[in-house]
């Protein structure tokens, strides 16, 4: 089991969508497969929390420019 | 004759300069040649008539004596192609030249096609049709470079049809003979004009279509040759469909009428417009659900037990806390339960070893004073203290004097 000992830090911001979606799956998953000490479990759940908050900016803000280009469209 | 050179002193005389021309001339003999009847006129049963080069410029009288004329085809006139056997003549007293025509025929349109094929073989095999070399047309282009005839259908075709479709496009139109014998020298020299046009991005020949022996003009060779050497792409719009002249095999794009030459190479405004329309909805859908997609897989992750609620994480390590809690009082309870029954069996069996149940049965211990258990008479004398434990309690007396002191003092009821 890869150890993800990461903490919550601020390279997510600079993860891509991807990147961020990824790690995050993985989070997850060694969640769930439990092992983890309290500690680390702790640690993880906050890293998959931010992680998913990431990943949802970036879909609400890919979203916002699709509204405003789709408006842009109907405008011309 | 002398052969003495000329020189301003001695100069020849006419009748020499004539005789030596003729002698040149008949050095010549009888040729073949090729070309179209530019001018035909009978006199005096004789033909005067003129021979011209199907595509250069160039001109020969020509002569057909009465006694030819008889075997000539019948209908020979201006206009025909033919292919002639003649003798340059010198006529030394009117210092005129002319070919003395000794047969003619009609060059036939088998002739001509098989002509146009050798030439259409030996271009092929030079490569000047190659796939290769045919340039794109401009997607949308800045000026159009129209030869064609003046005052022709086929102008006005294109020019209607190219602004139907974009309405802002330009022309620089050259008029050119699009048949007869200027034709190849206006076409040729229009080709090179306007490719050497720098706004000009695509060059169309247009014609409204004609009859095999008209379009011709199109196969020569050095018209051929010169849309072959031009840079800017070139459309053949001669309008026929079965005797391909040439320069379709050689234009980057023939088609097949005027119009349909300006349908190629103008595009439809409102037809591009609706496939960009129709592209960037695509487009947009796509990424619309793209983005969809994405957003029901975090959904997902984020509705997993392990990422929902982080609470688990405490939980069930407070169960397990809650559970061992639990087992240790459960195993302390059972062990204390366990040294309890202990201690009851081993007092029972304490009891079971103990005197109290002899005395019970009316047993006494008797002990002297030091606490000694008395088992024989000669231990006590009389008076000594006896300590009697009875059943219950004690009692103390005083030993008298006995003469069976050796035998065993009978055991004392109470």
């Amino acid at each position: 089991m890869k150890s993800v000992t990461t903490p919550v830090s601020t390279d997510i911001e600079t993860l891509s969508y991807e990147q961020a979606r990824d790690e995050l799956v993985s989070v997850v998953t060694e969640l769930e497969q439990g092992g983890a000490t309290l500690e680390q479990s702790i640690a993880l759940w906050e890293r998959g929390e931010a992680l998913a908050r990431r990943c949802e900016e970036w879909l609400i803000g890919a979203k916002a420019r699709l509204d405003a280009a789709r408006a842009a469209a109907t405008e011309s | 004759m002398s052969d003495v050179p000329s020189t301003s002193d001695a100069p020849w005389p006419v009748g020499q300069l004539s005789t030596k021309i003729k002698d040149y001339i008949d050095r010549l003999g009888q040729v073949w040649v090729d070309g179209e009847i530019a001018q035909w006129g009978v006199s005096g049963g004789n033909i005067y008539g003129k021979l011209k080069d199907v595509s250069v410029d160039a001109t020969v009288s020509f002569v057909i004596w009465s006694s030819v004329r008889a075997t000539l085809p019948d209908g020979l006139g201006q206009g025909d192609r033919v292919t002639a056997l003649v003798k340059a003549n010198w006529w030394v007293k009117g210092g005129s030249l002319t070919m003395q025509v000794s047969s003619m025929r009609r060059v036939g349109l088998g002739d001509l096609l098989e002509r146009l094929e050798r030439l259409r073989a030996a271009l092929a095999a030079e490569g000047l049709f190659a796939v290769e070399r045919k340039k794109r047309l401009p997607f949308l282009p800045q000026c159009i470079g129209l030869i064609t005839g003046k005052d022709s259908d086929a102008e006005k075709d294109v020019i209607r049809n190219a602004q139907l479709r974009w309405p802002s496009v330009r022309f620089r139109v050259v008029h050119a003979a699009v048949q007869g014998d200027r034709a190849v020298g206006e076409i040729t020299a229009a080709i090179r004009t306007l490719d050497a046009d720098s706004e000009v991005d695509v060059i169309i020949v247009a014609r409204g279509g004609g009859d095999f022996q008209n379009l011709l003009v199109f196969s020569d060779e050095g018209l051929v040759r010169a849309a072959a050497a031009c840079v800017t792409p070139l459309v053949s719009a001669i309008g026929h469909e079965n005797d391909r002249p040439l320069l379709d095999e050689v234009a980057d794009l023939r088609a097949s009428t005027p119009t349909d030459a300006a349908k190629r190479v103008v595009p439809d405004v409102s037809d591009e417009l609706a496939r960009v329309q129709q592209v960037r909805s695509r487009m947009l859908s796509r990424v619309t659900s793209t983005i969809a997609t994405e957003v029901d897989r975090i959904t997902a992750i984020r509705s997993r037990p392990a990422l929902a609620d982080a609470r688990w994480i405490i939980d069930i390590r407070a169960d397990d806390l809650t559970r061992s809690v639990a087992r240790g009082v459960e195993l302390t309870s059972r062990l204390l339960e366990r040294a309890h029954l202990d201690v009851g069996e081993r007092l029972t069996h304490l009891r079971a070893l103990s005197p109290q149940r002899t005395l019970d049965r009316g047993y006494a211990i008797a002990q002297d004073a030091q606490g000694a258990v008395i088992r024989k008479g000669r231990q006590v004398a009389a008076g000594d203290l006896v300590v009697l434990t009875l059943a219950e309690g004690t009692l103390s007396t005083r030993a008298e004097p006995d003469d069976s002191r050796a035998a065993p003092a009978p055991p004392t009821r109470t």
